[in-house]
């Protein structure tokens, strides 16, 4: 069971509701949570349910976002960037898929960093941002890397997407992946847990919070998920995982780190959710449905 | 690569070079350069302009509002390459697709249904100056996604008093509460326009249109709706159904014919780009839920976000027929996320 970091930076105030975090020297953590709840038409009112909405600073010899946040974090979100970057350019966005919650503001970053590049599979971006220059988006396939000085992202295939081109990014020197959709989790607003990690929990509040993963991917009952967990396990096994991260959770390492994603795993191929709104009812939405 | 970048896949493996020689030969991007004055998209009909030869900017050409139904239902959109867009397999050498919105309108009312992605806005601004008036506005989209609520900012910030019919999720309106981006006319619409309800297996009549909203038929994100609206017969896909391209930039965006039908192998490997889940997977109950949608609506016209539309009975039944050889046949299709790390 692997130890948090030797470096990981504690909690260094109250983040109730608040970020950004520095995490680790190096890595920076921003974003927050939205409020998940208030379907229309439904005759209960349910409790304010917050889905994190995520994004990270890699802070290498060179800069790198991983997602943007959607268009209502922006007039925080622009904050907490210059806090973590304490006057750094940001050199390159990552964008994760196109989704609004992922990379909704990624127009606003390149135009508040004239010289930041946006990587990822780029394709549509152009028709959604066409203020950008064309050569300020650049294609990346599974495999490819980016060289930061001190380390390299590596793009990967998404083995659960939501969006066609979804790519995840692996961290050569922190063993950090950023999984887009995956490995997200929600929690109620009376959990308070808002900005804390999983690893800052006690034990109880940690079961709860994993209890209630949302995994917006559709189909996941048609096709067999037992093929795909086999081949997160090959992903791992060639990129070795110490700390996931996403557009939906707080960073997870340290010994939390291997059950949570045992008990994700576990989950998709013992029961994973049912998400087409044909065969789910109720608005097509289970417990763990966060967006889509 | 000095900047620290491996460009051997840069825009989907054709050379960068080869694109931007592409753009330089190419029509008109519709949107003003950087901190530069407004370029026209074009009038309504008319051919576009030259693109600059220094532009670096997107292509996008005929920036124009088509009736589709005279005085009831326009086709709002644009012309683009068929090339880096993630819902084609791959790159149409030569050929070119069709972005659309549309707006529904009748004495009193217009409707914009999917306004749209951002580089069609010039065609959008042509619509809201010929067709609102003193119409009283309303906004649907089919899924929360930039491909069809882009401009959702720029229409609820430039008609007046617009009401949103929506039939999505709360939390969403949460996410896209400013969806100006760098039109900042909205920030903090809700609790200031007003959000009508359009939940799936509801209809209402908008003056005289009769909408109705359902589950998609086929989709890839789990809120995804269908909108119909009985008077035209025009069912609004989203973003399934737009598997006619064009051959030309000028080529009518418009399908009336059942010739030169695409093969049911390529509609499949398109669907299969989009719903990506349905590669390898078994789904029966989702192809007669496609069927049964157009059994039990008299569909006349089908309206996609890209890609041709499809009018005539004739013309959707014959769709209908080969999405649902190709439904079939995208279960077929390798799983590649499963071979990726064998």
């Amino acid at each position: 069971m692997p130890d948090l970091p030797k470096d990981v930076i504690q909690k260094a105030y109250v983040v109730r509701g608040g970020l950004p975090r520095l995490v680790l020297p190096d890595l920076a953590w921003v974003g927050g949570c939205s409020n998940s709840a208030g379907w229309p038409g439904r005759a209960n009112v349910k409790p304010v349910t917050h889905e994190p909405c995520m994004a990270y600073v890699v802070l290498g010899q060179k800069t790198i976002m991983f997602d943007t946040g959607h268009y209502g974090l922006w007039y925080s979100l622009e904050g907490q960037l210059e806090a973590m970057l304490q006057g750094r350019p940001l050199d390159y966005v990552f964008v994760s898929h196109q989704e609004i919650p992922h990379t909704g503001n990624l127009g606003r970053l390149l135009a508040k960093y004239p010289r930041a590049k946006a990587v990822g599979d780029v394709r549509d971006y152009h028709l959604f941002h066409p203020e950008i220059a064309l050569d300020r988006l650049v294609m990346m396939q599974h495999g490819d890397r980016l060289d930061l000085g001190d380390r390299e992202i590596v793009f990967l295939d998404a083995i659960w997407k939501d969006l066609s081109g979804t790519l995840w990014a692996y961290d050569t020197k922190r063993r950090l992946i950023f999984s887009a959709d995956m490995f997200g989790y929600i929690h109620l607003a009376d959990d308070h847990v808002c900005g804390t990690m999983l690893h800052e929990m006690d034990e109880a509040l940690a079961a709860k919070s994993l209890e209630r993963p949302a995994l917006p991917f559709t189909g996941m009952r048609q096709r067999d998920q037992g093929a795909r967990v086999a081949a997160f396990r090959r992903l791992m096994a060639q990129f070795p995982v110490e700390i996931v991260t996403s557009g939906h959770t707080a960073p997870i390492m340290g010994p939390r780190l291997q059950p949570a994603i045992e008990q994700l795993l576990h989950a998709l191929e013992t029961s994973p959710p049912r998400f087409l709104q044909s065969d789910a009812g109720d608005h097509g939405r289970d417990p763990g449905a966060t967006h889509g | 690569m000095g900047d620290g970048i491996d460009r051997r896949a840069l825009l989907g493996g054709a050379g960068a070079g080869a694109i931007m020689a592409l753009l330089r030969d190419s029509y008109a991007a519709s949107l003003p350069p950087a901190g530069g004055p407004g370029r026209a998209g074009g009038e309504p009909g008319r051919p576009p302009a030259a693109l600059d030869a220094a532009s670096t900017r997107a292509f996008a050409a005929n920036q124009t509002v088509t009736a589709l139904v005279p005085g009831r239902l326009y086709r709002v959109g644009c012309v683009v390459r068929a090339e880096r867009l993630s819902w084609l397999p791959a790159d149409l050498p030569g050929g070119f697709e069709p972005l659309n919105a549309y707006v529904l309108t009748d004495e009193t009312n217009c409707v914009f249904v999917e306004p749209g992605m951002p580089i069609l806005l010039p065609a959008l601004k042509s619509a809201i100056d010929t067709l609102v008036g003193g119409r009283r506005v309303w906004v649907n989209f089919t899924r929360n996604e930039a491909d069809c609520i882009g401009n959702l900012g720029y229409v609820l910030g430039s008609c007046p008093q617009p009401t949103l019919l929506f039939g999505g999720a709360g939390g969403i309106l949460e996410w896209i509460n400013d969806p100006a981006v760098s039109m900042l006319e909205v920030r903090d619409f809700l609790g200031r326009i007003p959000i009508v309800d359009a939940r799936n297996d509801t209809a209402r009549e908008v003056g005289a249109l009769r909408m109705r909203w359902m589950d998609a038929g086929y989709k890839q994100m789990l809120i995804t709706q269908w909108a119909f609206e009985e008077t035209t017969g025009c069912l609004f896909t989203s973003d399934a159904m737009g598997y006619r391209h064009l051959a030309a930039v000028d080529a009518p965006p418009v399908v009336e014919s059942v010739r030169q039908l695409p093969s049911v192998d390529a509609v499949a490997a398109e669907i299969a780009r989009r719903m990506n889940w349905m590669r390898e997977a078994e789904y029966p109950e989702v192809i007669e839920r496609f069927q049964r949608i157009f059994r039990e609506h008299d569909v006349r016209m089908v309206a996609p976000i890209h890609g041709c539309v499809l009018r005539g009975r004739e013309v959707v039944a014959a769709h209908v027929k080969l999405v649902s050889k190709a439904l079939r046949a995208a279960s077929r299709i390798a799983d590649a996320e499963r071979l990726r790390y064998a």
